[in-house]
């Protein structure tokens, strides 16, 4: 069974950044920008691509193939299929449009998430306002920076998984990115997640230290809390990426939970850490 | 090709008839270290005549990949960042798109300028083939946070390209401020 026809998923936003085709050898002598008045060569059309290809076989058959297409892919350069065009009226476009039609596939109208609230909507986290979800931007820049935590538990989207402890301790592998940072971790007191890197990020949780309050603090300064006062559950932080989206949702549990049960509780399984070394030479 | 300075322009539509797509190349090299390394982000805000962004879902970048009228997409391509912008798409109270690269504000460090080197942006067309490129003079960027690369805007019915080069000691927030989005 083909797994997915589709050549992009366009309902996957975090997913949508278009990889280019190959371009052909540019065609010889073009003129500089500036000086030219020649129109520039036509876009060309694409070459089929000899990869790996998810859709179903013309033959009908059930599985990969590996083979090159037997058609060009569907969206090529200079052949785009129709879409609406953005707003605007066509008598007030400064530029001509195109006779023939043509822009981007119409993006699917999917429903959003559930309504949730803002960050600047709820300043405690608890059992009255439970979720709270940042917007794209809010998602992406700079540290996410999680204070008042004695752990916090990490899983990739390639289901890496591991923990650190606010003494020092961690558990499982830890996840370095591109800008040599943790993608999870603590730097002092904190715990930071690297919010460039979130596309990398599935899912987070944070424990609260004993004396209670979990402070959660984004770039432009604005934070939430949640809050435990005596009596009533220990809440710990849960951070789950949704797309382009962070959703946090503070769930309670047992006082009485150690960190390695709550990571059990929450699914998380410690990735094994191996210790990378030179390969053995004779 | 031609090469830009910074404050200088070239026509882009009215040298090239026909030209309905352009590639924004983004490019630089970070000088290695052991330790926290700068990490840049490129940006376009699309903004009104105002030189405003036209509202907080009117800016692309690595976590927003697609203007809502579907304009300006980031891509994958040979420069270190990419974005496309289909001209033709370009709403019509879009006066101007303006092409930014911020380093990552993260509070572990590096995140200014001064370990960046041969920073470019470039237009090209669909196929590859170059415009017009500014190479950033880039000196003491110790206290910059954010650039703005260049702009593409509106000049009659064509499109044109501007080098710019100017640096942001505010850094994001300087960036809202100008350009009026919450960041």
């Amino acid at each position: 069974m083909a797994l997915n026809p589709a050549a992009v998923r366009r309902d996957l936003p975090y997913l949508r950044r278009r990889v280019k085709a190959p371009v052909p050898a540019p065609t010889p002598a073009p003129a500089p920008a500036p000086a030219s008045a020649e129109p520039p060569a036509a876009p060309t059309s694409s070459v089929p691509s000899g990869g790996l290809s998810l859709a179903r076989p013309s033959g009908g058959g059930t599985g990969l193939d590996l083979g090159a297409r037997s058609s060009p892919a569907p969206q090529s350069a200079g052949a785009r299929p129709a879409a609406p065009r953005a707003s605007g009226a066509p008598g007030g476009t400064p530029r001509s449009t195109p006779a023939a039609p043509r822009g981007r596939p119409a993006r699917p109208e999917l429903p959003g998430p559930f309504p949730a609230p803002a960050i600047g909507d709820v300043r405690e986290l608890g059992t009255e306002e439970p979720v709270l979800r940042l917007n794209a931007r809010e998602s992406a820049i700079g540290s996410l920076i999680v204070s008042g935590t004695s752990a916090v538990a990490w899983e990739t989207t390639d289901l890496i998984a591991g923990a650190a402890y606010a003494d020092g301790g961690t558990e499982g592998t830890s996840v370095s990115t591109t800008g040599n940072r943790a993608l999870v971790g603590y730097d002092g007191p904190d715990a930071i997640v690297s919010l460039r890197h979130l596309h990398r990020l599935r899912r987070a949780l944070f424990i609260g230290a004993a004396s209670g309050v979990i402070g959660v603090q984004l770039f432009d300064g604005s934070s939430f809390t949640v809050s435990t006062p005596n009596g009533s559950p220990l809440f710990v932080l849960s951070l789950l990426r949704v797309g382009n989206l962070i959703e946090f949702r503070a769930e309670p549990v047992t006082r009485e939970a150690t960190p390695a049960q709550l990571h059990r509780e929450f699914g998380f399984s410690m990735t094994p850490h191996l210790t990378a070394r030179e390969p053995r030479r004779r | 090709m031609a090469t830009l300075i910074s404050g200088a322009n070239a026509a882009l539509t009215a040298e090239n008839p026909g030209l309905e797509d352009v590639l924004v190349g983004f490019g630089w090299e970070v000088i290695p270290s052991r330790g926290p390394q700068a990490e840049l982000v490129p940006l376009a805000i699309m903004c009104g005549a105002d030189d405003h962004a036209l509202s907080n879902d009117h800016l692309v970048f690595f976590n927003q990949l697609e203007s809502q009228d579907g304009s300006v997409v980031f891509a994958t391509g040979t420069d270190v960042e990419e974005i496309d912008v289909d001209l033709a798409l370009v709403p019509t109270e879009v006066a101007k798109i303006a092409f930014l690269v911020y380093v990552d504000p993260d509070v572990r460090g590096a995140t200014d300028f001064s370990a960046v080197r041969s920073a470019y942006v470039r237009v090209a067309t669909r196929d590859g083939r170059e415009l017009v490129r500014f190479d950033l003079p880039l000196g003491d960027n110790r206290s910059v946070h954010a650039m703005l690369f260049g702009e593409l805007y509106r000049h009659r019915d064509d499109w044109k390209f501007r080098a710019v080069g100017q640096g942001y000691t505010s850094g994001l927030a300087g960036v809202a401020k100008d350009f009026r989005i919450d960041l």
